[in-house]
């Protein structure tokens, strides 16, 4: 393995510009969004084209070098961070390619990010459905290989519900198409699209993705209660889940994000949790679910909110606003089971002297995205508060959104079968062993 | 001296749980849609040389463990409900009925969520979930005998709650399988995914974990006939933008409705007849209700007496038809409903010129597509006429992806159309897929990556 050479080889593929291996190129790929610990890739690598893209391969080969792809670096479970390796920093392939009108659909690169990717849309008349939680910053292909849900899950799912098709490169350089442009492929053969779906990386990387689309709602209202007991709360977004048809986002943060919410100017006091819901659709319809919503959270004295709320939706704007380090992990969990998580997080935090935010996103009926934050302030226990809310978080059936190189012990104790599955086709798309092995071995 | 396969079967199973009796053997050799015998032996297909009913998981391994060591093609079974031949025991050996492992397992209304072995059919586990006022999104016109593992394995994309709910892959929570060299994996999803439409060729599914839903509040048939097909797709097409999405929707030809009315039942003479539900609660499905009317404007709305009782024989009005048969050739095909228009009318056309009567009947699957069925009667009895009229079959199929549908589900008689709606490479990875699962190809042979009928295809051109 000669680093030196490799450099010189990627260098004359992808452009002195495109390939960083000095310190102070490199920094920002050692960490990602939240993690503190860092992993030093030993490059990266900024293709331009797929093309670039494909020639990679046999150079990460010669060299021994894994090869970790990466967006813009929102998983918070080290999935876009590479020990030694190189780093595929995807977000110069950040072009929509075509969008069909009639087939609701459309074509995008996989480093293309959330905001663009909306204005994009909007400019016709369309909308993706399902944003990230964490940021607009993030790109589709991280969504895409990590399982996303989001804003607009309790109405179209999963990323896995909008994704019909891809075109994946793999480590022999040849590239596929996964899945059928105008139809699903359910009943077509093996569903090789939804098998890239939360793969991480381990597969092949994502360098084209077809999606639906749907019409820009006609209108969109928010709504906000109050709350101080977080059961109360739950029950009543999955009662209004339930009975709804635009429901199209319905989230709740503690106080303690409140906070940062208020610093942004506004108005909502209260001691204990806010709730937000989002109804979207013809205004007909929303008009008959704001009422019907409004009625059963009446005791909650719901009130009708600008998009001010809804504007200041991306929860990492909102951590980074308050104190740093901040310590962050995401969990789906039984919907059921979302107000236990929070008290083993305010019940572990309190044992270690750790202060933390909570805040949780309902994605279907049946689960929530939650996202549990302790603000560590130089203390030393915040490893040990993190393992001990793995523990409980696991035994109330929640699973981890994706293993990155952190994760992948809990992945395995929350869906042991799949990771075994992943591993078992990993040889059949990665051949030469080269994308990401790390991620799947405990 | 070595055991026979018979007997070691019996010693996993159980003596009760294995035939090798000739009426079983015959029964278990076709699918709904039986194929006269010139066709079975230009096929090659084979006669099955046991049947057995495994009851748990492990007896499972069991036999594809022995299967492996004897070098026995095992072919799992169900419903036996789709006419894809896709359960036929082509090379012979065991067949796997999986219509014993029928428990339901849990039902979590809290947790929103059933656990059910996979041979439980659709009827029996909506029965009991109503009882707890609880349903499934998705579910199969075929219900009666179609059970979830057989469902899932075909794809699950087209049926009553797909237009709403979405594909069956997106409400699978969890999927215990039994893969080819006796592992059992319990996977979730999105992971579960590769064995949706795996069609038993990658392992044999055996436990199922489902959402499941409320029942709505309020629940509404109705029914639309069209006298021109062009206004009746333009209606689809205008319900599709809406974003109003009904719980399930059918359409029915002309034809179709005529060879009904000839049986002796009372259906409406159009050109297309739509009939769809909608739910949820009071109020959102009147305003949909008045919604749709002015979607379907270029339409008539029907009796809604006649609405509710297609809604209440929605099991039956496909196979009904079978009755003027006595033989049916389907082709099932799913077809982009921006598409639809375009599809119907080529293949009437090279109906009229075949001198063919295909009747239609389509069911609205999830993301804008129909799954749409020319049906062709026949009598397998008449050899000859039946070979014919199954060539003619395949080159509709041609036809409609050549206007934009793929087939749904391979089975045996899909095979063929693999190369022309895949590129070779995704054909080579799922051919690998095959191969890391099942080294020795003992499951499910002759099936979905592995085509014998090449020679069909010089037949249809």
């Amino acid at each position: 393995m000669s680093i030196d050479q490799a450099y010189t080889e990627l260098v004359n593929i992808f452009g002195h510009k495109n390939v960083l291996r000095r310190k102070e190129e490199i920094q920002q790929y050692c960490l990602d969004i939240y993690s503190r610990t860092e992993q030093k890739p030993a490059l990266v690598v900024k293709p331009e084209s797929t093309k670039q893209l494909s020639q990679l391969f046999p150079v990460a080969e010669k060299h021994e070098l894994h090869v970790t792809p990466r967006g813009s670096g929102f998983d918070p479970a080290m999935g876009s961070m590479s020990n030694n390796g190189i780093i595929v920093d995807l977000t110069q392939l950040n072009q929509a390619l075509a969008l069909d009108e009639e087939k609701h659909s459309i074509t995008v690169q996989p480093g293309i990010n959330f905001r663009s990717l909306s204005g994009v849309l909007a400019s016709k008349g369309f909308s993706l459905g399902l944003e990230p939680v964490a940021s607009s910053e993030a790109t589709i292909g991280g969504f895409i290989a990590t399982h996303g849900v989001g804003y607009g899950s309790i109405k179209h799912g999963s990323i896995f519900n909008i994704v019909r098709d891809l075109e994946i490169i793999l480590s022999d350089g040849s590239i596929v198409q996964t899945g059928l442009k105008d139809v699903p492929s359910y009943a077509t053969g093996y569903d090789l699209t939804h098998l890239l779906v939360g793969s991480e990386g381990t597969l092949g990387i994502i360098i084209e993705a077809t999606l639906s689309i749907f019409p820009k709602p006609e209108m969109a209202t928010n709504i906000a209660f109050t709350f101080s007991d977080i059961k109360v709360g739950a029950d009543i977004s999955r009662e209004i889940s339930k009975n709804t048809s635009t429901l199209s986002s319905v989230f709740i943060m503690d106080g303690s994000l409140m906070e940062t919410l208020k610093t942004r100017s506004m108005k909502i006091s209260h001691e204990g949790f806010l709730g937000v819901l989002r109804l979207e659709g013809t205004k007909e319809v929303v008009d008959l679910d704001a009422s019907f919503t409004k009625k059963v959270c009446e005791s909650l004295l719901p009130f009708q909110v600008g998009d001010e709320i809804w504007n200041s939706r991306f929860l990492y704007p909102l951590v980074k606003a308050r104190e740093t380090p901040v310590l962050v992990e995401d969990y789906t969990i039984p919907t059921d089971k979302n107000a236990d998580a929070y008290h083993k997080l305010e019940d572990i935090g309190a044992k270690h002297g750790l202060k933390s935010s909570f805040y949780s996103l309902q994605i279907s009926m049946d689960s929530n995205l939650s996202v549990f934050i302790f603000y560590m302030n130089g203390s030393s226990e915040a490893d040990i508060a993190r393992e001990e809310l793995e523990g409980s978080i696991l035994s109330l059936g929640g699973k981890p959104c994706s293993a990155g190189l952190r994760r992948t012990t809990a992945m395995k104790k929350a869906s042991p079968g799949s990771l075994d599955l992943l591993k078992k086709i990993k040889g059949v798309f990665d051949r030469e062993n080269l994308l990401s092995p790390e991620k799947l071995v405990l | 001296m070595s055991t026979t396969l018979f007997d070691s079967l019996v010693g996993i199973v159980g003596e009760k749980n294995v035939s090798n009796r000739e009426m079983d053997l015959i029964c278990y050799s076709s699918d709904i849609a039986p194929l006269p015998e010139t066709i079975i032996s230009t096929y090659g297909i084979k006669m099955p040389s046991v049947v057995v009913r495994p009851q748990n998981p492990d007896q499972i391994s069991a036999i594809l463990k022995l299967a492996n060591e004897k070098g026995v093609p095992v072919t799992p079974r169900a419903g036996a409900s789709s006419a894809m031949g896709g359960c036929l025991p082509i090379d012979g050996g065991i067949v796997l009925d999986m219509t014993s492992m029928d428990s339901i397992i849990s039902i979590d209304e809290e947790g929103m969520k059933v656990t059910a072995q996979a041979g439980v059919t659709f009827q029996k586990l909506l029965r009991e979930l109503e009882k707890r006022n609880v349903k499934l999104g998705t579910y199969p016109t075929s219900s009666p005998s179609a059970t979830i593992g057989g469902y899932i394995s075909n794809g699950g994309c087209a049926g009553i709650g797909a237009p709403k709910y979405g594909p069956i892959s997106s409400q699978i929570l969890q999927l215990e399988v039994v893969l080819p060299d006796g592992e059992i994996l319990s996977v979730d999803s999105p992971r579960s995914s590769l064995l949706v439409g795996a069609e038993g060729t990658l392992g044999v599914i055996t436990q199922v974990v489902l959402r499941i839903y409320p029942i709505p509040e309020s629940f509404v048939a109705l029914a639309y006939g069209f006298d021109n097909l062009t206004l009746a797709c333009e209606g689809l097409i205008k319900l599709l933008e809406s974003g109003i999405m009904p719980n399930s929707l059918t359409f029915m030809d002309k034809c179709f409705l005529e060879t009904i009315c000839e049986l002796g039942l009372e259906f409406p003479k159009h050109e297309i007849v739509f009939c769809l539900t909608l739910e949820g609660r009071k109020q959102l499905v009147a305003a949909q209700e008045k919604a749709i009317d002015k979607i379907f404007s270029g339409g008539k709305k029907l009796d809604l007496a006649f609405a509710m009782e297609e809604w209440e024989r929605k099991y039956k009005t496909e196979l009904f038809i079978k009755r003027a048969g006595p033989t049916i050739i389907l082709v099932e095909a799913n077809v982009p409903i921006i598409k639809l228009k375009e599809a119907v009318n080529s293949l009437r056309e090279v109906n009229e010129k075949l001198g063919l009567k295909a009747s239609f009947y389509g069911i609205m699957g999830h993301g804008g597509s129909m799954l749409t069925m020319p049906i062709v009667l026949t009598d397998e009895r008449m050899e000859e006429d039946y070979f014919n009229t199954l060539l003619s079959t395949l080159k509709m199929m041609s036809i409609i992806i050549s206007a934009g549908g793929v087939i749904y589900t391979v089975g045996l008689h899909n095979c063929i159309f693999m190369g022309l709606i895949h590129n070779e490479k995704k054909i080579e990875i799922m051919k690998s897929l095959k191969k890391k699962f099942d080294s020795y190809g003992i499951l499910n042979p002759g099936k979905l990556t592995e085509c014998r009928m090449a020679w069909l295809k010089s037949l249809i051109k």
